[in-house]
């Protein structure tokens, strides 16, 4: 057996290639489930990415778009979580570069009024159980986290969010970013000390 | 050693002892991304050098203080204009037929009408009210029709004899049919009668 055949093999074993080989069968059902499976996650990842809700959905819904379009060319050469993400990451860059070249408002930056705002009230509002100075604490905790990822850089952010939120090995952040493991290893060691950095204040604390 | 900082990063571990690739082991030592054959080298260093164990211990908080970051789901529209999408794309024309994604109807229907409710698409128009109003006059309508027409009602009977009630009296004062007949043939043949002039 090849090496190629047998990385294939080995991605056989994933359950969501499974799924997406049958997607690529024609079995509708099985995409849905796709859908389910990855819908909370794509958007919890690009919305900490973009900062604006509707945005993240917008781009999720393309990746799952992009996904069924092209399922009839469909070849398991990848994990399924890292080959959805980095689709996921493209589609965010090629937005980031689109608005950029319309010199709009920073993809980063929350619009006033934004979904962003209202998001985060729902979520805080979610916590009604909490006694308010407590909440105004965990709010506080919560801006000055969100500012400590946007001093990041956006593959820092990227590789950071990939590592904590779906725990990708190294190896797996590099395939969905396109860089070797020992550039992930750089990346996410210079930005855990941002974090470390814009952090300090509060971790004296 | 790749993507190495510049030396005036300020972002660099604040112990000028500490090399970058030291820095980046620990990290992934954290990570548990370190080789077997590293960890113990770590571990060495990090048993004999304090500065070192506060900034991994500063890493690991920082690291934890992520959890505190929202964790968005998708909007209960969602799926909905997913699957909508997907319809318009394998089917423009019939989006219900073969081909065509399907989500539990349920769930979609109840997004529709979370969807139309957020869009204001929900609120009841005048004409929605006039017509549930003339469907409840309608409804009364039947209702009376069926109750009046189908039903019988005690009252019915004594309605429809009422003519004879009303004159029970003489009726009884007659005493038998017979004598009714031969009363009306007699009151007939008085009136077949010419009158004189």
């Amino acid at each position: 057996m090849s090496s190629v055949e047998s990385s294939i093999s080995q991605y056989l074993r994933d359950p969501d290639v499974q799924l997406m080989l049958r997607v690529r069968q024609g079995d509708d059902a099985a995409f849905t489930q796709l859908v389910s499976n990855y819908q909370d996650r794509l958007i919890s990842v690009l919305f900490l990415l973009v900062r604006d809700q509707e945005a993240a959905e917008d781009l999720a819904q393309e990746v799952f778009l992009r996904i069924y379009r092209h399922r009839e060319r469909y070849e398991p050469k990848a994990r399924f979580v890292t080959w959805i993400f980095r689709i996921a990451n493209n589609l965010a860059s090629n937005a980031r570069r689109n608005k950029g070249r319309r010199k709009e408002v920073s993809l980063s930056q929350p619009r006033p009024g934004s979904e962003t705002s209202g998001t985060y009230s729902r979520i805080l509002a979610d916590k009604s159980s909490l006694m308010p100075v407590r909440m105004a604490d965990r709010q506080e905790v919560r801006h000055l986290v969100q500012n400590a990822l946007d001093a990041l850089n956006e593959r820092q952010r990227l590789a950071v969010l990939l590592h904590k939120f779906e725990h990708m090995s190294y190896a797996d952040i590099g395939e969905t970013m396109d860089l070797s493991t020992s550039a992930v290893k750089s990346l996410l060691s210079r930005a855990r000390e941002v974090l470390r950095s814009e952090l300090e204040h509060h971790l004296r604390h | 050693m790749t993507n190495q900082p510049p030396p005036s990063d300020p972002k660099l571990p604040r112990d000028a002892n500490s090399p970058v690739e030291l820095h980046e082991n620990l990290v992934a030592y954290l990570d548990g991304e370190l080789p077997e054959t590293e960890v113990r080298d770590v571990e060495q260093q990090l048993a004999q050098n304090p500065l070192l164990r506060r900034n991994v211990e500063a890493y690991q908080k920082a690291w934890e203080l992520l959890d505190e970051l929202p964790q968005i789901r998708a909007t209960e529209q969602f799926t909905t204009r997913t699957v909508a999408s997907l319809k318009i794309e394998t089917n423009p024309t019939a989006g219900s037929r073969t081909g065509a994604i399907s989500i539990n109807t349920g769930e979609v229907r109840s997004q529709q009408r979370v969807s139309q409710r957020s869009t204001g698409a929900g609120t009841t128009p005048p004409l929605a009210i006039a017509a549930w109003f003339l469907g409840l006059a309608v409804s009364a309508a039947a209702g009376y029709l069926i109750t009046n027409r189908m039903v019988p009602r005690s009252t019915d009977r004594l309605l429809e004899d009422f003519p004879v009630i009303e004159k029970f009296d003489k009726f009884k004062d007659v005493g038998s049919l017979e004598f009714l007949k031969q009363y009306r043939d007699l009151k007939k043949g008085e009136s077949d009668r010419v009158p004189l002039p």
